[in-house]
C-alpha cells in the first residue's frame, strides 16, 4: 500500500465509493489482474472497507411520530403568529388535541413498542390476531445482516439474513408467542409451564427448554422446522400436532399434510456465519445469495439457470461473490454497482 | 449505498417551505431513521439521539417559511443533526467515552437491553479488524469513514455536511484506507 502515490489511493478511495467513473474503475482492476500480489492485497482490503455497514437500531419509531407531532401542536398553539395547518388530510395529523410537551420516552400510561430498524427498513403499524392488542418489537435484517437476540428470559434467537422476528413488548410475560419471517435458530430457556411459540409461515412450534430452526421466506414454497435438540411440537392449519425431537424436521407448505424428516444439518449453520448450497439449482440458490450477500444477481442464459452447485460460503463482501461465481463455478461476472449479471465463459 | 434523489428533496423543500404537511412527514421518512443511527454514534443513547433528531424536526418545520439550504437538504438536516450531537457531548463530557467506544462499538454478540434500547449486530473477525483500524484513525479520518460506510454519504455529501472541500474528503478517505491497509495487512490476532 506503501509503494502507491497519493493520486493511485485517491483512485483506489473513488473505487471503493463507487464513485469513479467506468475508464477509472477498469483501471482500478487492472492493477489487481496485472499485479496479482497486489490483487489479492486489494481482495482483502476491500473486504475490510465494506464489512462497516449500518448499524441495529432499537427505538419506538411511532411513538417518536407522535411526540414529534404533539411538540409542534403545542408549539402552534402557543405562538398565535404561526398559522396552524388546515384541517387534516392523508395520514398528516398535526392539527390533533392539544397536549402538555411531553419527552417521547415518557409517555405516561402508553405501551412503548420497540422496532429495530436496519438499513432503512421501515415498520408500520403492528397487528396480533387482527386486534392490536399488545405493542411488539420488531427485529429486521437486511441483506447481508445477521443478529443474535437475546429475550429477558435467556432465550437466545440467531436471527437470519433479510429476516424480521417480532416479540411482544411484555415478553415474557403472557404466553411466549413470537413471529418470524426469514430464518432463525432459537435456543429457549425452558420457563416453568409456558412453552415457547413461533409462528412461522404456515406452521405454528411449540417448544420447551429447546433448540431449532424455523425458516419461512417470502421466496420459500415450504415452511421448515427442524430440531437440533429437544422437543418441538409443530402444528398447521392441516394437520393435528405433530412432535419432533432432536434431528428431526418438517417440511410444511399448510396444504398437504407432511411428514416428518431427518434434519438437514446444513440448514443450521448461517447462525455461525455460514452459508451452505448443496445440490441446488443455480436459479434457486440466487435468493440465498442475493440475501446473504446483499447482491442482486441477474442471470440471462437459461442453461445457466439449471446449474446445479454446492459450496460452503462465509459471509462477506460483494467481491467475495465475485470472485467465489467466477472461480468455483466458472460463471463470468459483470458487476454494476450491487447488480452481478452472469454468464456462461 | 442508497442516495436520496436530489430532484424529490428540492421539490420537498418547495412544499415544505409552502407549509405542506404531507412533505414533511415525508422528509421525516425519509431521514429520521437514517439521522437516529448517525447521532447515536456520537450520543451513544438512544434516547438522546430520538432526542436530538427531533428537536432538528422541530426546527424544520417551525423554521419552514425560510428554509433554504446552503447545498441540499440532506446535508442541511446531517450538518444540524450533527451540530446538536457535537452540543450534545460538550455537555454531557462523553467526548473521551465516545473516542474510545467507536473503536469497540462492534465487540460484544448481540443483546438487547429493554430498557435502554440498545442493539449491537454481531459480526465476525473482520469486524475485529476494521475495530483495531478504526481506533488507528485519527478523530476526523474516523468520522469521515463512518459517515461514508455506516450512513451511507457520499464524498460531495460529505463536504457539504461538514463544510469542507471534496478534495479534502478524498484525502481523508485516503488516510482511513491505509489504516486499513496497514491492520488488514497485519492479519486478524
Amino acid at each position: 500500500m506503501n509503494h502507491l502515490s497519493d493520486t493511485d489511493r485517491i483512485q483506489l478511495v473513488r473505487y471503493l465509493t463507487e464513485e469513479s467513473t467506468p475508464e477509472e474503475r477498469a483501471e482500478v482492476e487492472r492493477w489487481s489482474i496485472e499485479d496479482p500480489q497486489w490483487g489479492h492485497q486489494f481482495q482483502q482490503l476491500r473486504r475490510s472497507w465494506e464489512a462497516c455497514g449500518p448499524d441495529v437500531l432499537v427505538y419506538d419509531q411511532e411513538a417518536l411520530w407522535a411526540s414529534l407531532e404533539r411538540m409542534i401542536q403545542a408549539d402552534t398553539e402557543s405562538v398565535p403568529k404561526y398559522v396552524a395547518g388546515p384541517a387534516v388530510r392523508g395520514t398528516g395529523s398535526l392539527g390533533t388535541q392539544p397536549l402538555r410537551r411531553r419527552s417521547w420516552y415518557t409517555l405516561a400510561g402508553a405501551v412503548v413498542a420497540l422496532l429495530a430498524i436496519v438499513a432503512g427498513w421501515r415498520v408500520g403499524t403492528l397487528y396480533l390476531g387482527g386486534h392490536r392488542s399488545v405493542a411488539m418489537a420488531v427485529y429486521t435484517t437486511g441483506n447481508g445482516q445477521r443478529a443474535n437476540i437475546t429475550l429477558t428470559d435467556g432465550t437466545t434467537v440467531a436471527l437470519g439474513v433479510a429476516s424480521r422476528l417480532e416479540v411482544p413488548a411484555d415478553y415474557p410475560a403472557g404466553d411466549r408467542t413470537v413471529r418470524l419471517q426469514g430464518e432463525a435458530v432459537v435456543t429457549v430457556m425452558h420457563h416453568t409451564g409456558i412453552p415457547f411459540t413461533v409462528l412461522v409461515g404456515s406452521a405454528t412450534a411449540r417448544v420447551m427448554g429447546t433448540s431449532f430452526l424455523v425458516r419461512n421466506y417470502a421466496t420459500d414454497r415450504l415452511t421448515t422446522v427442524a430440531v437440533r435438540d429437544g422437543k418441538v411440537s409443530v402444528q398447521t392449519a392441516v394437520q393435528p400436532p405433530v412432535v419432533l425431537t432432536t434431528a428431526q424436521q418438517l417440511m410444511t407448505d399448510g396444504v398437504k399434510a407432511a411428514s416428518v424428516q431427518p434434519a438437514d444439518w446444513t440448514q443450521f449453520s448461517f447462525a455461525t456465519g455460514t452459508l451452505v448450497l448443496h445440490r441446488r439449482r443455480l436459479s434457486d440458490a440466487i435468493p440465498e445469495l442475493d440475501r446473504w450477500y446483499n447482491a442482486d444477481i441477474r442471470v440471462n442464459d437459461t442453461a445457466l439457470q439449471h446449474q446445479v452447485v454446492n459450496g460452503t460460503l462465509t459471509a462477506g463482501s460483494l467481491s467475495d461473490l465475485e470472485s467465489i461465481l467466477e472461480l468455483s463455478y466458472d460463471v463470468h461476472v459483470m458487476r454494476n454497482g450491487r447488480i452481478l449479471t452472469l454468464s456462461a465463459r | 449505498m442508497p442516495t436520496p434523489q436530489t430532484d424529490l428533496d428540492v421539490e420537498l423543500v418547495a412544499r415544505l417551505r409552502r407549509g405542506d404537511e404531507q412533505a414533511f412527514r415525508a422528509i421525516w421518512d425519509q431521514y429520521h431513521d437514517r439521522l437516529i443511527k448517525f447521532v447515536y454514534r456520537y450520543t451513544r443513547s438512544t434516547d438522546a439521539a430520538a432526542d436530538i433528531v427531533q428537536s432538528v424536526f422541530f426546527t424544520l418545520w417551525r423554521e419552514r417559511e425560510t428554509l433554504a439550504p446552503r447545498t441540499t437538504l440532506l446535508s442541511h438536516l446531517y450538518g444540524g443533526a450533527r451540530f446538536r450531537a457535537l452540543r450534545e457531548l460538550r455537555h454531557t463530557r462523553v467526548e473521551r467515552a465516545y473516542e474510545a467506544t467507536v473503536g469497540a462499538e462492534h465487540d460484544t454478540e448481540a443483546r438487547v437491553a429493554w430498557n435502554a434500547g440498545e442493539a449491537v449486530v454481531e459480526h465476525d473477525e473482520r469486524m475485529q479488524l476494521v475495530n483495531t483500524a478504526l481506533s488507528q484513525m485519527t478523530p476526523r479520518v474516523r468520522e469521515i469513514f463512518l459517515l461514508h460506510r455506516k450512513d451511507g454519504l457520499t464524498a460531495p455529501q460529505i463536504a457539504a455536511t461538514l463544510g469542507i472541500k471534496v478534495q479534502v474528503v478524498y484525502n481523508k478517505l485516503s488516510l482511513a484506507l491505509k489504516v486499513l491497509a496497514k491492520v488488514t495487512a497485519q492479519g486478524p490476532e
